[in-house]
């Protein structure tokens, strides 16, 4: 499979610079390098600039509604476990509207790299403050800035459960790729926070703003040294694998998953043996 | 009537299982019987009671008036002294009628104090004229799993009970009940079952859920059923997870179902409109509780079918069916989910409190409706997910086909891209609209209850039995037809019809505005009176029986 192959009929209608083709074009790198069956590969997606993005890549798309990405990308996999399946949405979806879902989602570990878009802003809709807005930062819905402190994506991933968790920047389109691959192959729940300028509303997150700040961290199985690191949010901002450990999915706890897919099973049951019960 | 029998006493105190156990007591010798049962929305204490139903006749609705109440408490003996020929009660509580020693009891067989129940079965059996067997027989099955001397403290007690009962000079008021002896092989359920039996007959796999009472004991019971069965029975974090969870597993081929009851329904108005813009089929089970807010948690209404016709921005099809008993809530379940997946919108079963709580005895349910697929993985040329078509049915592929496409809940085209155009709007608008008129000849045709008077009495969902039976009391003195409308959406024309030609129509329902009648009117069509109740709880045959005699 080349690159070209995972093109759509449309293009995106994403502003010029903005960060989102930088992950668009690391997932497309990703899912070559893997070398994915089209066709068992899910792309699910919230609402907002980036959950555009399933019209963009030929596999298998969902764009839901807004914040709930996650509980549909989970329905998906537990219907059938033999797709790879990436959830995609960004800070809002992820962690304003559909924060509940991403913390039940890590403890659940269900086997899902989901994507956060995290451009620390309401782009679509032109330029409120968000969860991950640092503090003080003006916008449309906070000319004296935002009074609330951010949450920090990849300290809350870990904290909350999830088995992979990693950042990437959006200008280092080759480092995400990496990181997606990873985050793809493995098995539990994978939350990649990307940073990602907004050039048209966040004057503040640019990509020469986080140039100057990311540094690279190699990846630990110590939950707390791991933890530690992804406080660090500031002059310098920490990238990579934050954290890894094995744990068993959701599904690997769920024997009356074995065997075919759950949407491949026949319709007819034979309720004669539950009946007995009520007799 | 042959017998109504209540035990009540606070929450905790076994109440409901009380029930069961007499109710199966009685459908073992060959009765039917029906429970329904009313408690406060309380952990412990409150007052709590079940009332049985035994009769010849298949019978699913409550009546007033009780032959045996078992009083455990005060409150029990005081609350229905006027309705009930005879009460039976033990230390503590101040009645007329018959003392048990219900504690004494216990403390002679040694056991818990909550088997003064046992006693109460065992005296109630004896002064019912049942066979003792039946209630031993029941209390084996019952008792088996929690250990010989739990099972063996409870017979003790049931045969002192009885044997009280055997050596009373009393002659009851009732006939005496004589079992018919044949061993029967129905079930005894509750609505609840049935939407889960209907619905797993009906091939859904994945059930997503939050609990919230009514509809959460369909957890209890879908959830053992797991791995014999190969289904997932999912508690989720909230009943916004519930419906979106049950649309992914939808989108990717696996028939789904979310339930709840109005509050929940409430969460999951906008993946309803999800499914029906991205048209991936779920259905799901709305049962009713009286609201707005929490309302009366643990009470009975119909307050909901406004609600759930129009929730959701935005317009697309749906299906609304309000089944009502349990024989139809199975049947209408499995119709359900081959309706939904042949004609790619959402579905909404309505139960409620009363409905889907009370247990009834039945056969083994059976449907003569058979699961179908409606599913491709080949098609000849570009596969367009949302192509036009005839019926406006596209069809549908799932994931791990070669038919790759993509679903947005943003209007699209036919291939499922971004689409505003205003004449693609119209066009996919006109599609999905266009299924409503092939999705009603599926439907079973509505059926007018025809006893040649010139009243007709009009109910949807839980009213059917209690309608039905109050028709039958009625007979002697004034001919009065039923019509069940089962379906609320797509809405029959032949309901107006019928109605039509109904003579003076009354529409009966649990609420205060009276919506069946609005959505009648909404269809061309005014009743003449309407005969609500909104207190919570369900109405009684009685209760039907007077009120419709007092119209005329």
């Amino acid at each position: 499979m080349k690159v070209e192959d995972l093109n759509t009929k449309t293009t995106p209608h994403w502003c010029p610079g903005c960060g989102d083709y930088g992950i668009l074009n690391a997932l497309k790198s990703a899912l070559v390098e893997l070398n994915i069956e089209r066709k068992n590969t899910v792309l699910v997606s919230g609402i907002g600039c980036a959950s555009k993005i399933p019209q963009w890549i030929n596999i298998f798309g969902f764009h839901t509604l807004h914040g709930r990405f996650l509980p549909v990308a989970t329905g998906v996999k537990l219907a059938n476990k033999d797709l790879t399946v990436i959830a995609a949405g960004g800070d809002g979806d992820s962690l304003g509207i559909g924060l509940g879902h991403f913390v039940h989602s890590c403890r659940r570990n269900i086997d899902i790299t989901t994507i956060i878009f995290d451009n620390a802003i309401y782009g679509l809709t032109t330029g409120q403050t968000s969860p991950t807005s640092q503090k003080g930062f003006v916008s449309k819905s906070t000319p004296f800035g935002s009074i609330e402190n951010p949450v920090n994506p990849v300290s809350l991933a870990i904290a909350s459960g999830a088995t992979f968790v990693a950042r990437g920047f959006a200008g280092d389109v080759k480092g995400l790729s990496s990181l997606i691959v990873e985050g793809i192959k493995h098995k539990g729940f994978s939350v990649i926070d990307v940073l990602q300028p907004c050039v048209t509303f966040n004057h503040v997150n640019t990509y020469d703003f986080y140039s100057k700040r990311v540094y690279k961290v190699d990846a630990t199985s110590d939950k707390i040294k791991a933890f530690e690191r992804s406080l660090e949010f500031g002059e310098r901002i920490p990238t990579g694998v934050f954290f890894k450990e094995d744990r068993e999915t959701l599904i690997d706890q769920m024997p009356q998953l074995k065997g075919e897919a759950l949407s491949r099973r026949v319709l007819d049951v034979d309720l004669k043996k539950v009946f007995e019960k009520f007799v | 009537m042959r017998l109504v029998w209540r035990i009540g006493g606070k929450a905790g105190e076994g109440i409901n299982n009380a029930g069961l156990i007499f109710a199966k007591t009685f459908m073992r010798a060959g009765f039917h019987v029906f429970m329904n049962t009313e408690l406060p929305s309380l952990i412990r204490g409150g007052h709590n009671i079940a009332t049985v139903r035994v009769d010849d006749k298949k019978i699913a609705c409550p009546v007033n008036g009780v032959d045996i109440l078992v009083a455990l408490d005060q409150t029990t003996a005081d609350s229905y002294r006027e309705e009930s020929k005879n009460i039976v009660f033990g230390e503590g509580v101040k009645a007329e009628g018959f003392f048990v020693p219900l504690q004494g009891v216990v403390d002679e067989v040694g056991g818990d104090s909550v088997m003064r129940n046992s006693v109460a079965l065992g005296f109630s059996i004896g002064l019912a004229g049942l066979d003792f067997k039946f209630l031993k027989n029941v209390l084996e099955d019952d008792f088996k799993s929690k250990g010989e001397t739990v099972l063996g403290a409870n017979l003790k007690c049931a045969e002192k009970g009885f044997e009280i009962a055997s050596k009373l000079k009393f002659h009851m008021v009732l006939e005496p009940l004589k079992s018919e002896g044949k061993e029967s092989k129905r079930i005894l359920i509750s609505g609840n079952h049935a939407i889960a039996f209907g619905s797993l007959k009906g091939g859904c796999r994945f059930f997503s859920a939050y609990p919230m009472t009514p509809a959460s004991p369909m957890m209890e019971y879908l959830a053992p059923l797991e791995r014999d069965l190969g289904i997932v029975m999912k508690q989720v974090e909230d009943e916004i997870a519930a419906v979106n969870m049950a649309i992914g597993a939808s989108y990717a081929g696996a028939r789904s179902m979310a339930f709840t009851s109005g509050g929940g329904f409430s969460l999951m108005v906008e993946g309803l409109g999800l499914s029906g813009m991205t048209e991936t089929p779920v259905v799901i089970a709305e049962v009713q509780r009286p609201g707005p807010s929490t309302g009366l948690p643990t009470r009975t209404g119909q307050e909901d079918f406004k609600f759930v016709l129009s929730a959701s921005q935005g317009e697309f099809p749906r299906i609304v069916v309000a089944p009502g008993d349990c024989e139809e809530l199975f049947e209408e379940s499995t119709r359900l989910f081959n309706l939904v997946e042949k004609y790619q919108v959402p579905g909404i079963l309505l139960s409620d409190k009363f409905l889907s709580e009370s247990f009834v005895d039945c056969a083994p349910l059976e449907t003569q409706i058979k699961n179908e697929r409606f599913l491709i993985d080949k098609t000849a040329g570009v596969y367009k997910r949302y192509s036009l078509t005839e019926t406006g049915v596209s069809p549908r592929a799932v994931p791990g086909s070669d038919l790759i496409f993509r679903s947005t809940s943003d209007e699209h085209d036919e291939e499922g891209y971004f689409d505003e155009d205003a004449e693609n709007r119209v066009k996919m608008t006109e599609k999905r609209w266009g299924k409503v008129k092939f999705i009603k000849k599926d439907l079973k045709k509505p059926e007018l209850v025809d006893n040649g008077g010139d009243l007709t009495l009009v109910g949807t969902g839980s009213t059917k039995n209690v309608i039905r039976e109050a028709v039958e009391v009625l007979k002697g003195k004034v001919k009065v037809n039923h019509l069940h409308v089962l379906y609320l959406s797509p809405f029959q024309e032949e309901v107006v019809k019928i109605l039509e030609s109904a003579g003076t129509v009354v529409c009966v329902e649990n609420n205060y505005t009276g919506q069946l009648a609005s959505i009648l009117r909404e269809n061309g069509f005014e009743v003449d009176y309407h005969l609500l109740k909104f207190d919570g709880r369900p109405f009684t045959v009685d209760e039907v029986v007077e009120r419709v005699l007092n119209l005329r």
